[in-house]
């Protein structure tokens, strides 16, 4: 039931991520697998939502295991790994503040754009869709999604230096 | 903050912008989004499988729906003004030619729809269409037909269509006036051919008796009720085709001539029409020959009806009216 009301969702998140029709499939049955364990004790309000994010969860972690394979043994996306990993631990609540607030200033800034613009945003920096198919999805040309989401990276960077958070 | 702590962060965004990006192309509409946020959570199967299919893109019907209403509202709405811009202004304010429409109206109100987009019909049409076709047995030939279902009744019917075609028919003389009343008041289409008998019109020595023929015919003729009420003599002047022409000649729009005419001869023949209002003004006595008028076609025609089968002639005098 899930599958047949979001698989197209969720399966899209993961191809954009992974890139290929097979390992999206196999990324959203993982996923599918670990939702299917987590509910009911996890009560997700959106459940869509929930789905795709826990879908991008399990893409990335297999986009970055599959580069850490091809590279040799991942040296160096391991190191980058262990860095990030460090980072929890050197958040303090002010920091965990910035990041809220940060965060909700990105949101109110995308609120505040056009729907459209706001759409490309998210399918390029939240779900990492190509060029290529937002330009086929949203109607434009590849150079046009491009310079859109040009603009709106520097209206945003303007926006979080204004309220001070850059 | 680097790249990763950015993605990180950016998975955080609110739980309905990230839907509503990826459901934009795919249904193009926040009731989805609703739906998916209100979804109940799935029970789990007793086979404990999880079923994996592809889902179908939903076409946006509503969309197609809304923008195919909003072209049908504009569509009639249009129609509506363009009635009303034309009526405004082809009637000017204060114009002698409002008390001519006014009676217009009045004398044709029993023949027009209501406000509430029906129509009675009594059998009042019904005697007088008889009466007419008696009466003109007398003078010349005539065949009249009514093709109306309360026509043939006895009762008084509300056609709840509005919709009702009336036909009378003369073998030497026709007119025709078709047109869709205003939206807003009513949704008839109303269609006459109307006979004229000019002869039977100035052989009537009594006002009361051409009032009467005017309403049957859906008008009046002003000039004749004029003369036998002695307002004006039989014997007065008439327009010419060449002043009419004139008129046009010297660049005066629809409105400008049937204000001087109005003004000139305050009597024109015959004032009236269902659908389309027809001013007449006769070139003499007999009315074959006569200079017409159409208010919502802003057109000025000579009309001359053959009496021995030659066939009519129609000259529209201004090419500026309407089609």
């Amino acid at each position: 039931m899930i599958a047949e009301q979001y698989g197209a969702l969720c399966r899209t998140v993961a191809r954009d991520i992974l890139g290929s029709e097979q390992d999206a499939e196999e990324c959203l049955n993982d996923a599918l697998l670990q939702i299917w364990n987590a509910i009911p004790p996890a009560q997700p309000e959106n459940l869509c939502a929930y789905l795709m994010k826990t879908v991008r969860n399990h893409a990335l972690n297999r986009y970055k295991a599959g580069h850490r394979a091809k590279r040799g043994g991942g040296q160096q996306a391991a190191a980058l790994e262990e860095l990030s990993e460090l980072l929890p631990s050197s958040e303090n609540v002010l920091s965990e503040l910035e990041r809220r607030e940060l965060l909700a200033a990105i949101s109110r800034f995308l609120q505040s754009l056009p729907a459209k613009k706001r759409n490309l945003f998210v399918r390029r920096y939240w779900g990492f869709t190509s060029f290529s198919d937002l330009a086929a999805e949203f109607g434009m040309r590849e150079n046009n999604v491009q310079v859109t989401l040009s603009h709106i990276r520097k209206k945003l960077l303007a926006y979080l230096r204004k309220e001070g958070l850059l | 903050m680097n790249v990763t702590e950015l993605s990180e962060l950016l998975n955080d965004l609110p739980d309905q912008m990230i839907v509503s990006a990826y459901r934009h192309s795919r249904s193009g509409g926040d009731a989805d989004i609703a739906d998916a946020a209100s979804a109940p959570v799935p029970a789990k199967s007793s086979s404990g499988q999880i079923a994996v299919s592809h889902r179908t893109s939903a076409v946006p019907r509503w969309t197609v729906a809304a923008v195919l209403a909003a072209c049908l509202l504009f569509a009639i709405g249009f129609g509506a003004v363009l009635l009303h811009g034309n009526d405004d202004a082809l009637i000017p304010q204060n114009s002698p030619v409002d008390s001519m429409l006014e009676e217009v109206t009045a004398a044709t109100a029993s023949a027009q729809t209501t406000a509430a987009g029906t129509e009675n019909v009594t059998t009042q049409r019904t005697a007088q269409t008889d009466t007419a076709t008696a009466n003109a047995g007398t003078t010349q030939p005539v065949t009249a037909a009514v093709t109306s279902e309360a026509a043939l009744s006895n009762e008084t019917d509300v056609i709840e269509s509005a919709e009702e075609t009336v036909t009378v028919a003369l073998p030497e003389a026709t007119e025709t006036a078709s047109t869709v009343t205003e939206p807003e008041t009513t949704t008839a289409v109303t269609s006459t051919t109307a006979q004229r008998e000019p002869h039977k019109i100035m052989q009537m020595t009594s006002a009361e008796e051409v009032e009467r023929e005017g309403s049957r015919m859906v008008g009046e003729y002003a000039r004749r009720i004029a003369e036998l009420n002695g307002k004006i003599d039989e014997d007065a002047p008439r327009i010419t085709t060449a002043e009419v022409v004139q008129m046009v000649e010297d660049g005066m729009d629809f409105r400008a001539v049937l204000e001087r005419l109005y003004a000139l001869y305050p009597y024109p023949d015959y004032i009236g029409g269902s659908g389309l209002t027809n001013i007449e003004y006769w070139l003499d006595r007999s009315g074959t020959d006569f200079i017409l008028l159409t208010i919502e076609q802003e057109t000025v025609v000579h009309i001359v009806y053959s009496t021995d089968g030659t066939g009519n002639v129609f000259d529209i005098l201004n090419k500026g009216g309407k089609p």
